[in-house]
């Protein structure tokens, strides 16, 4: 069973004097993310909650391999990802909710673009894009260049790409950020989806009802350091998930 | 008036408290001063002085001369040529041939193959005849257009002419064709100031207007983060783009530079510049080596941007700069073997001396050349080192 594991993972990111200044702070480095370690298993979702700017976006960057961590590691089926980073961004989508296309190009030739890239052949290309656009309703809009299309559609058209080379884990940040209530239910729906089809799924939000409604497990971020990891279930024994994150909150900020 | 007021107060603070937009206003203004004064100094020396140096010009002459002129002696013009060589600073030095009036073909073929620098025709008694007002008098001055020495000569007789006599035509006017020669140096001396400048602009501009959008822009859109998600290398995608806007700013700027060398005589007017066909092959592969370093500096720079107009921003006064070098062989006659090795520069040198009919082929097309592609190849390099830093990828 594939695992993906983060141990003891910390990042820090080097300021210049104008963030010194804004931040009113004479240290040259903000240590973004600190000792943060926990796994994620295939059919589950695991939902990173914290508030802006805990560290939840640098969590999901180190382990999309978009940037390294300073220290610690993260493991993908006990394999060091920079064993083979090539081999191991064969496997992994990285969503966001922010646009992330050219809007010159069409869904077709964008899924084609990025499906060379990821190494696939024409015929798994096209086998794809017809199962993705099918099932994202994008299929009509194909040939339609993609600054035309409507806000709703081109996050649908994102997440197609996104999957295009069908990744074994899907990071997937803020997932309902900007996005309008039908096109917010559609991307519940694809994660609900996608955890059926037994991938790794992590996401990060703030927002309370999103991890209630989609998340089997929940790592609460605070200040760049881990502050609870457990099963939604469990730390909703003692009462709303909304309410034991606030406790955590005030607890690590008089511990600061 | 009051919103008026706040809103114009909040767009000048935008403007005047941002360090980059202040240089991307302010910079262009101070060099173009820099360009255009160091431009007219160029231009000056073109015009006024000779480049030719420790040279005993040949200047045949004739002219039915009467009362001023007793044997052994020089007529006026050919002694103000004399004492003006001899006070000289460049230690050249002349000596004079009169020949009758019939025997005038004979030496403009010798002027032609180079034995002369000038040929020089007085109408009769054309010393007397100056003093009348109402007489026609007129010199023709011949030279060979081919020879730099002759054209550095014709235009400093042509200047002690117009000092020495006021009541006379030149060439009838310009009625008599001067250049005997195919070329004209004096035109090509000109050509060779302003072409390399020139095309530095034109492929530069070429670059400002692609590897921004191509590189910032990607970043702006937040396209290269998920581009470099994927299993390819930062050093194929930063080839991969490479490759791709050299080929644009190629086909683009091979658009730009034909009409600027279709354009060149027209620009020159009365001069006769041409270039042959094996210079065209040369200037090509100049052109060419150029274009592939400015669009590896045009990537690193955009790499540094975070956003389109960031980019453009650095590369403009860039541009400028660069057009400086366009100019200083003209300015200061560069021939020296080791500025093979000055990228753009080297470039300039080989234009201009390719243009001025003296190019070395290993100095100026192999060295230059090979040393251009040496330093685009470190820049690609460079560039993928830079991909490699995240501050550079996700444009913070």
């Amino acid at each position: 069973m594939s695992i993906l594991k983060v141990e003891h993972v910390t990042k820090e990111f080097n300021l210049t004097l104008k963030q010194r200044q804004k931040q009113k702070t004479t240290a040259k480095t903000l240590v973004a993310v600190n000792d943060l370690s926990f796994q994620a298993e295939p059919g589950i979702i695991y939902g990173l909650l914290g508030p802006n700017g805990a560290g939840k976006t640098t969590t999901l960057r180190m382990i999309a391999s978009l940037i390294k961590p300073k220290s610690g590691s993260i493991y993908l089926d006990n394999k060091e990802i920079n064993e083979d980073i090539y081999e191991y961004r064969k496997r992994i989508g990285f969503l966001t909710s922010e646009l992330k296309l050219d809007g010159f190009f069409t869904p077709a030739d964008t899924i084609t673009y990025m499906g060379k890239l990821y190494g696939m052949s024409d015929e798994d290309i096209n086998q794809r894009k017809n199962i993705l656009f099918r099932s994202f309703g994008v299929d009509k809009f194909q040939n339609t260049p993609i600054k035309d299309l409507s806000t709703g559609m081109k996050q649908k058209v994102s997440l197609a790409i996104s999957l295009c080379h069908d990744p074994d884990v899907i990071i997937f940040d803020e997932p309902t950020n900007g996005l309008d209530v039908i096109a917010a239910r559609d991307v519940e729906e694809f994660l609900v989806e996608l955890k059926k089809q037994n991938k790794i799924i992590i996401i990060s939000t703030h927002i309370f009802s999103l991890v209630e409604k989609l998340c089997d497990h929940v790592g609460i971020i605070i200040s760049g350091k881990l502050v609870y990891d457990a099963p939604l279930k469990e730390i909703q024994k003692n009462g709303t998930l909304e309410e034991e994150f606030f406790k955590l909150y005030e607890e690590a900020n008089k511990n600061a | 008036m009051r919103n008026v007021l706040t809103i114009f107060l909040k767009e000048l603070k935008r403007v005047f408290t941002d360090r980059r937009m202040l240089i991307s206003l302010f910079l262009p203004g101070v060099l173009i001063y820099i360009v255009y004064t160091v431009m007219g100094s160029v231009i000056t020396k073109v015009a006024t002085q000779s480049s030719t140096k420790d040279t005993t010009f040949q200047v045949a002459y004739t002219g039915n001369f009467s009362d001023s002129k007793t044997e052994g002696q020089l007529p006026k013009l050919m002694s103000y040529i004399d004492g003006a060589m001899k006070n000289s600073s460049n230690n050249n030095s002349v000596e004079f041939k009169e020949f009758t009036t019939g025997e005038l073909d004979t030496y403009k073929e010798e002027l032609k193959a180079g034995k002369y620098h000038l040929v020089v025709t007085f109408t009769d008694d054309f010393e007397n005849k100056i003093a009348d007002q109402n007489a026609k008098n007129n010199v023709n001055i011949f030279y060979n257009g081919d020879s730099s020495a002759s054209s550095d000569l014709y235009n400093y007789v042509t200047q002690i002419v117009s000092v020495a006599y006021t009541n006379y035509t030149v060439n009838q006017n310009g009625q008599v064709a001067a250049n005997i020669g195919e070329k004209d140096m004096m035109g090509m001396k000109i050509a060779a100031m302003i072409i390399p400048m020139v095309t530095i602009s034109i492929l530069f501009s070429t670059v400002i207007s692609l590897c921004p959008e191509a590189i910032a822009g990607e970043k702006e859109r937040g396209t290269l983060a998920s581009l470099l998600l994927t299993p390819i290398k930062r050093g194929e995608f930063v080839a991969g783009k490479i490759l791709s806007l050299s080929t644009t700013a190629i086909a683009s700027g091979a658009v730009s530079f034909t009409g600027l060398i279709l354009s060149i005589p027209k620009l020159m007017g009365g001069f006769n510049i041409s270039i042959s066909p094996i210079d065209g092959v040369l200037l090509f592969f100049l052109v060419v080596s150029i274009l592939l370093l400015f669009v590896a500096i045009g990537v690193f720079i955009s790499s540094l941007a975070n956003t389109v107009k960031e980019a453009a921003g650095y590369l403009s006064p860039i541009m400028i700069l660069f057009m400086l070098f366009g100019m200083a062989p003209s300015l200061f006659g560069f021939n020296q073997w080791y500025l093979s090795f000055v990228p753009i520069l080297n470039v300039c040198v080989s234009i201009n001396a390719l243009l001025m009919g003296s190019p070395d082929l290993l100095m100026f097309f192999g060295l230059t050349v090979a040393s251009t592609i040496v330093y685009t190849a470190l820049l690609m390099f460079a560039v993928t080192k830079l991909f490699n830093k995240e501050r550079v990828v996700l444009g913070q």
